[in-house]
C-alpha cells in the first residue's frame, strides 16, 4: 500500500485518516500482543547477568557481567552442537522452500479441485502433529523388534544405536512435517498471479515449462524470499521436540542429534540455573539477530523489493 | 528471541491455566478468595499445598472432609492443589520461579528440584518452626535422617519418613521360579543369575532374560554419590578417609560393565534397552523373566500388581541410608508463605494424625475404601480418590496396611531403617556453585554416555576410554577436586 503524506485540507487526507484509523484499529490486538510477549520481556535479558536467587529477587540478585556465558563456550562441545545446528537448519530451509515451489507447482498444474484439495489437506496434516506424536510414528517405524523398516528388511538394524543414519532421518522428518505448510503459502501466492502473465505467455507460444520457469518461478521470488528470510532467523534454534524427542534422546547419537537448545537443556537440568539459560537464550537472539540483517542486506544488494526492510 | 518469547507465553498459559484449575478445586465454599490477607483470624488462613497426584473426581469431597477436622484441630483450612504427576516438576518450576504465594511445597530430590529450590532460598529453614509447632514429627524420626535435608545446619523440609534404607535384590515370577528350578536361596550376588538367564534364554530366546535398573548403580557396587546422581565424585563405602575418587575409573564399575557387556552380547538383555521405555508393559505383558533393582519390605506385594502375576523377591544387599533416599520425597514451607507457622502446624498434624494421614492417602471411608481389619482396609474399586501416593503425605508408618500387605510391614521396614548402615556422607550438602560451569558440561558427557555404556549396549573398551576423556576435559577433576575440599572442611567442623 502507498502511503500518502496526509494533507489536513484536503478532503481525500480526510478519507485516508479515516481509513488508517480503521486499519490502526483493526491491528491494535495483534499489537498489544506483540507489546506484552515480544517487547516486555526483553527485560529479563537482565537475568543473563545476574546471579539469581528466589529469596534476593530481581533487583537484590548481585550482577555477575558475563560469568553465566562461560560454561557454554568453555565447552568441547560448543563448536559440535553449533555446527549441527547450523548445518541442519540449512539443511532444513533449502529443503523446505525447494520442496515446496516444487510442489505448489505441481499442484497448480492439477485440474481437478477435489484432487488439490485432498493433496493440501493431506501434506498439511503433518504440520499439526506434536514433536511428541511424531517421534511415535518415527519410533514404529525405527524399533529394533517390531519396527516397519526392520520388518521390510528382514535385518535386525538398531537405528537408535547408529550415527551414520540419523543426518538423513532429520532432515526427512523435518521435511515431511513441515514442507505441507510452505506449499500452501507458496500455492497461495502462485494462484494470486494476474491471468494476464498466462495469457501473454500463451500469445507468445511459450511451453508449459517455459511458463514455469519464466513466469511462474520469477514471481514467486518474492515470497520465496520472504520466507527464507524468516527461517534464518532461527536458523540459531534447534527445535527441541525434533532433536530430542525424534532421536529418543539417544546418548550414542548426540555427536550427530545434539543442537543448542538440546544441549543446554541438558547442562542445566541438573542446575536450574535461570541466568545460565538466559545466557544461552540471548546468544541465540543475538546471532539470530545480525543472521537475519546480513542475510537481508545480500537480499537488497541483488533485488532491491524482494528485502524485508 | 522467538523462541524464548515462546517459552515465556507457555509459561504464562501454564500459570493461566493453572489458576483456572486451582480456581476450580477452590470453590468448595469453605476457601475464601485472599485468605491470607494480614491481621486476620486463624480461621480464615487457607493453606495453599502443592501436591503431586493424578487429578481426582472427589478431591474436594476429600478436601471438605479434611477441613473439618483441621479446622476443629488446628483452627484453619487447607486448599488442596494437587498437579498431574506427569507436569508436576515443569509447573512447580514455574511457580516457585514466578514466586506464587502458597504454604506448602511437596517436593523431594526428584521432585520440583529440592536442592536446587533451597540453596536458591525458595523454601523456608526450618530448625524453630520444627522445634515450636513440629515437635512430634521432629522426634518420630531419628536425628541422622534429618540430616539429609540440612544445608548449613538447618534442616528444610519435612521429610516423609518411610523407608530411608536401599537395598537392592532380584524380582522374579513365581512361574519362573519353578519352571528353571531358580534356587532362590542361593542368589547373593548379580552374577549369581546367570546360568539361569542362559537356560532362561534358551528356551524362550523373545524373552528379556533379564532387565536391571541402572538408576543408582554406585550404592550397588559399593560407592556412595556425592551431590547429583551420576555426577562424578563418589567415596567408596567403608572408606572412612572420605577420598572422593571418580566413580567411573574404578575397577568395580569397569566389572559391572563387563558383566552388563557380557550379558547385552548373549542376548538377554533388550537390544534396545539403551532407548527402551516399554519395560512396564513388557513386564505386565509376561515378557520379562527377571527383574534386578530395589527391594523393600512388602514390596513383593506391591510388585505382584506390578508384574501382573506373584512375583518373589531376593535382597542381595545390606541395607544402606543414602542421601538420595532420605531427601527422595518430603514437604517444605514456600519462602511465599505468609503463615509458616501455621504450614507446619498443618504437616505436624498431617505426619501425627493417622486419621488426617489416611484420609488424604486413601479417601472416605466407607466410599474410597473398606476397612477389613482393625488397621487393614480394601480400597473401593475405581472409586473417586485413588491418588495412590502415601509417600507424599507424610510419615507412611501411619498409613492402614493393605491387601496382603504383612501385619508388621512398617515394623520391618522401620527395623530396616534403624539397622542399616547410614551412610557417612549424610549431612553433608555439596555446594555446587564453585564448580557449575564444570557441572554442567560434565552433565551433558554423563547423558551422552553412562546410559549406553552401562546398559551393556556399547563397547566398553572404545567408550569407556572415550567417556573419561571428555569428562576430563569437561573438568571432572575440579568437581572431584572442589568435593574433596568441602568434604573436608564439614569433616573438619563436624569433629
Amino acid at each position: 500500500m502507498k502511503y500518502v503524506k496526509p494533507n489536513k485540507k484536503s478532503h481525500r487526507a480526510r478519507v485516508d485518516r479515516k481509513k488508517t484509523r480503521t486499519l490502526t484499529l483493526l491491528t491494535l490486538p495483534a499489537l498489544i500482543l506483540l507489546l506484552l510477549f515480544n517487547y516486555l520481556p526483553i527485560f529479563g535479558l537482565a537475568y543473563a547477568f545476574k546471579d539469581y536467587r528466589y529469596d534476593k529477587g530481581f533487583w537484590g540478585s548481585d550482577w555477575v557481567g558475563f560469568e553465566n556465558f562461560e560454561f557454554f563456550f568453555q565447552s568441547s562441545d560448543a563448536f559440535t552442537v553449533t555446527r549441527n545446528t547450523i548445518l541442519y537448519n540449512v539443511i532444513f530451509i533449502a529443503s523446505t522452500l525447494i520442496g515446496a515451489v516444487i510442489f505448489a507447482v505441481i499442484l497448480n498444474e492439477i485440474t481437478s479441485r477435489k484432487a488439490v484439495k485432498f493433496y493440501q489437506n493431506v501434506m498439511f496434516f503433518p504440520y499439526f502433529l506434536s514433536y511428541a506424536v511424531v517421534a511415535f510414528i518415527v519410533y514404529a517405524f525405527l524399533n529394533v523388534d517390531y519396527g516397519v523398516l526392520n520388518s521390510l528388511l528382514g535385518e535386525k538394524v538398531n537405528w537408535y544405536a547408529e550415527q551414520q543414519y540419523w543426518p538423513f532421518i532429520i532432515p526427512l522428518v523435518n521435511f515431511w512435517k513441515n514442507v505441507g505448510y510452505n506449499t500452501i503459502v507458496i500455492y497461495a501466492s502462485l494462484i494470486g498471479i494476474d491471468s494476464s502473465y498466462y495469457e501473454a505467455a500463451a500469445v507468445d507460444g511459450a511451453t508449459r515449462f517455459q511458463v514455469i520457469r519464466h513466469v511462474m518461478l520469477p514471481l514467486l521470488r518474492p515470497m520465496v524470499i520472504m520466507l527464507g528470510l524468516i527461517m534464518v532467523g532461527k536458523i540459531f534454534y534447534g527445535d527441541f521436540g525434533l532433536f530430542y524427542m525424534v532421536p529418543q534422546n539417544a546418548g550414542i547419537l548426540y555427536p550427530v542429534t545434539d543442537v543448542i537448545d538440546t544441549y543446554v537443556y541438558r547442562c542445566l537440568r541438573a542446575l536450574g540455573d535461570v541466568g545460565m539459560s538466559t545466557a544461552v537464550g540471548l546468544y541465540q537472539s543475538v546471532v539470530g539477530f545480525i543472521l537475519v540483517v546480513i542475510a537481508n542486506k545480500i537480499t537488497k544488494k541483488y533485488s532491491e523489493e524482494s528485502a524485508l526492510f | 528471541m522467538k523462541k524464548r518469547t515462546k517459552r515465556l507465553v507457555a509459561g504464562a498459559l501454564t500459570a493461566v491455566s493453572i489458576m483456572g484449575l486451582l480456581g476450580g478445586c477452590g470453590t468448595g465454599g469453605n476457601s475464601s478468595e485472599g485468605g491470607s490477607g494480614s491481621g486476620s483470624s486463624d480461621e480464615d488462613i487457607v493453606l495453599k499445598w502443592y501436591i503431586r497426584f493424578d487429578d481426582q473426581e472427589d478431591t474436594q469431597k476429600v478436601e471438605d472432609a479434611l477441613n473439618e477436622i483441621v479446622k476443629e484441630k488446628i483452627g484453619c483450612t487447607v486448599d488442596l492443589m494437587n498437579i498431574p504427576r506427569a507436569t508436576y516438576n515443569d509447573k512447580m518450576s514455574v511457580i516457585i520461579g514466578g514466586r506464587e504465594e502458597c504454604d506448602i511445597i511437596f517436593t523431594g530430590s526428584g521432585y520440583a528440584d529440592f536442592w536446587g529450590n533451597a540453596t536458591k532460598g525458595a523454601f523456608l529453614p526450618l530448625n524453630d518452626l520444627l522445634e515450636e509447632y513440629g515437635k512430634e514429627t521432629y522426634d518420630a524420626i531419628p536425628e541422622d535422617i534429618w540430616k539429609g535435608v540440612m544445608i548449613d545446619g538447618e534442616i528444610y523440609g519435612v521429610i516423609n519418613y518411610q523407608i530411608e534404607a536401599k537395598t537392592n535384590g532380584f524380582t522374579i515370577p513365581e512361574a519362573i521360579i519353578e519352571e528353571f528350578n531358580i534356587d532362590v536361596d542361593s542368589l547373593t550376588s548379580l552374577e549369581d543369575i546367570e546360568p539361569y538367564l542362559a537356560e532362561i534364554h534358551e528356551k524362550y530366546p523373545d524373552m528379556v532374560a533379564i532387565t536391571v535398573n541402572h538408576m543408582d548403580t554406585m550404592p550397588m557396587i559399593g560407592y556412595d554419590e556425592i551431590g547429583t546422581m551420576n555426577s562424578p565424585g563418589a567415596v567408596m563405602i567403608g572408606d572412612d578417609s572420605l577420598t572422593v575418587v571418580n566413580q567411573y575409573e574404578t575397577q568395580e564399575w569397569r566389572d559391572y560393565v563387563d558383566l552388563m557387556r557380557k550379558w547385552y552380547e548373549a542376548g538377554y538383555i533388550q537390544t534396545d534397552i539403551a532407548t527402551a521405555t516399554n519395560a512396564s508393559e513388557l513386564q505386565m505383558a509376561g515378557k520379562i523373566a527377571v527383574g534386578f533393582g530395589n527391594v523393600k519390605p512388602g514390596g513383593e506385594e506391591q510388585e505382584s500388581i506390578a508384574w501382573g502375576r506373584p512375583v518373589v523377591q531376593k535382597q542381595i544387599t545390606e541395607g544402606r541410608v543414602l542421601p538420595s533416599m532420605v531427601s527422595a520425597t518430603m514437604n517444605c514451607i514456600s519462602s511465599t508463605s505468609q503463615h509458616p507457622e501455621k504450614a507446619m502446624e498443618l504437616l505436624n498434624l498431617v505426619n501425627t494424625d493417622p486419621e488426617v494421614y489416611n484420609l488424604l492417602c486413601y479417601g472416605i471411608e466407607g466410599e474410597h475404601y473398606n476397612k477389613t481389619g482393625d488397621n487393614r482396609i480394601e480400597l473401593v474399586e475405581n472409586s473417586g480418590y485413588q491418588p495412590n501416593v502415601d509417600w507424599a503425605f507424610g510419615n507412611q508408618f501411619n498409613a492402614y496396611l493393605k491387601g496382603d500387605q504383612p501385619d508388621d510391614v512398617w515394623e520391618q521396614t522401620i527395623a530396616l531403617n534403624e539397622s542399616s548402615e547410614v551412610s557417612p556422607l549424610l549431612g553433608f550438602a555439596f555446594d555446587q556453585e564453585p564448580v557449575q560451569n564444570q557441572i554442567a558440561q560434565c552433565q551433558s558427557i554423563v547423558d551422552q554416555y553412562q546410559k549406553s555404556i552401562v546398559t551393556g549396549s556399547v563397547d566398553p573398551d572404545q567408550y569407556i576410554p572415550e567417556f573419561l576423556d571428555k569428562l576430563e576435559q569437561a573438568g571432572a577433576d575440579d568437581i572431584i577436586a572442589e568435593k574433596q575440599k568441602q568434604l573436608d572442611e564439614w569433616k573438619a567442623s563436624n569433629e
